[in-house]
């Protein structure tokens, strides 16, 4: 039986920090890529939300905009949080698959 | 400018100005890339103001300035206060439209129903939440005003609805006495009028003094504290006043039907079908001062975490200040 909505309760937080990881992105940029990497479309409200309170937070950081479109790059702290975070994710996701009986391959 | 780019312009102008001058441009840009990329307009529409809602009360990508925070703490006690003068009246007109329908004469009187009783109840119960509303918004508007003291706030408007209410209140009163007898009824009726109508306008304009002098004041992180734990605090009692009304109505209604030629003793609502409006009002309303409160406590704790980021570092540059 499937669970309608549950596949995409993804933390939008963690998509654009792992998309980040690997280099600098402007806004639509990081929608393309998050798109491509999960299966997740952001919305630019909802993406620039997370941008916002990442810049906040100190995860993020806005490099000089090129025309109308401003990249961000991952912090020092960003890139400790969002490791922190995966571990943490894997570490279940592992236990997870052990219990359910499905060896990773 | 077709309706859906104009929809899209209106989305992004709902965000506040402080998003618009950082953030406007690049997702402008983002916005542009995804209707060529061929994604609805109306989605990005809805998404845009929905995060526009979420940037208003949560803040995010606002700028670190404690004037800032004061300012929009102080907003949105405002935004949490304003329930107060809509939710006084109508709590007023209920506790005034419920009343008991008559027996019906030649047997005994038989009790009240069970839903009746409990519709009772609830209706006494929130006549005593009323009253705690009513004292604890009175000791916050002392503390606003004393916290506010000593500042150049504008002092006029303040004076004309403290006279109007006091004048109306004096003529109103004063008309229960003159009204006993028959030579002075008229005049009675008069200063009666005089006296709601000062009254109301008083009521009417106590918003706008309060935003006033908040928007001329500035309130100290201590008496901002104090404010906004009295707002959540009202924002409960709204919330379970809200409770008592729904269901008193609901209890109303529940209420056994008559049997012909039985004595019966209900309750009755004299508002009918609008009783079901000043539920949705009371919901509604509960709703409105819930997100102010919910903002100003928000933005309260920004400015304290920056006053404890601040605080040991202006004591020793104090020091060093003294020292040299």
């Amino acid at each position: 039986m499937a669970v309608k909505g549950w596949q995409r309760a993804q933390d939008p937080a963690l998509l654009v920090l792992t998309s980040l990881a690997a280099g600098p992105k402007h806004g639509y940029a990081l929608i393309g890529d998050i798109e491509e990497i999960a299966g997740v479309a952001l919305g630019p409200g909802t993406l620039y939300g997370v941008l916002a309170r990442l810049e906040d937070a100190g995860l993020v950081e806005a490099l000089p905009s090129e025309d109308r479109r401003r990249p961000y790059k991952i912090t020092g702290a960003g890139s400790a949080a969002l490791r922190e975070r995966l571990l943490a994710n894997s570490a279940i996701a592992s236990i997870g698959l052990r219990r359910l009986g499905v060896t990773p391959t | 400018m077709t309706s859906e780019s104009r929809l899209i312009t209106f989305a992004l102008n709902s965000y506040p100005s402080w998003w618009r001058e950082r953030y406007r441009d690049e997702v402008g840009a983002v916005v542009d890339g995804l209707v060529e990329g061929g994604r609805s307009p109306l989605w990005i529409s809805a998404n845009l103001l929905r995060s526009s809602m979420t940037t208003r009360i949560g803040g995010a990508g606002a700028p670190a300035s404690r004037e800032f925070w004061v300012r929009r703490t102080q907003q949105s006690l405002l935004v949490a206060s304003l329930a107060w003068f809509t939710i006084v009246p109508l709590s007023i007109v209920f506790m005034l439209s419920i009343g008991e329908n008559e027996a019906s004469a030649g047997s005994t009187l038989v009790q009240l129903s069970r839903a009746g009783t409990i519709a009772h109840k609830l209706q006494s119960v929130a006549g005593i939440v009323i009253l705690l509303i009513f004292v604890i918004a009175l000791r916050g508007w002392r503390q606003l005003r004393s916290g506010l003291e000593g500042q150049a706030i504008p002092t006029k408007l303040f004076r004309v609805v403290n006279g109007g209410a006091m004048v109306g209140i004096t003529l109103t009163i004063s008309t229960l006495f003159l009204g006993e007898h028959n030579a002075t009824s008229t005049l009675a009726e008069v200063c009666a009028y005089i006296g709601l109508s000062l009254f109301v306008c008083a009521w009417l304009l106590t918003p706008a003094v309060i935003s006033q002098m908040l928007r001329h004041g500035e309130l100290s992180v201590t008496n901002l504290r104090k404010v906004v734990s009295g707002s959540t605090v009202l924002v409960w009692l709204y919330g379970l006043i809200t409770l008592l009304v729904v269901g008193a109505e609901v209890a109303l209604t529940t209420q056994p039907v008559p049997v012909s030629g039985e004595s019966y003793f209900t309750l009755h609502s004299t508002l009918g079908d609008w009783s079901t409006l000043l539920g949705i009002g009371f919901v509604l309303l509960t709703i409105f001062s819930g997100i102010g409160a919910s903002v100003s406590r928000r933005s309260c704790e920004q400015i304290l975490r920056e006053t404890e980021v601040v605080a040991p570092l202006v004591g020793p540059l104090k020091q060093l200040g003294g020292a040299t």
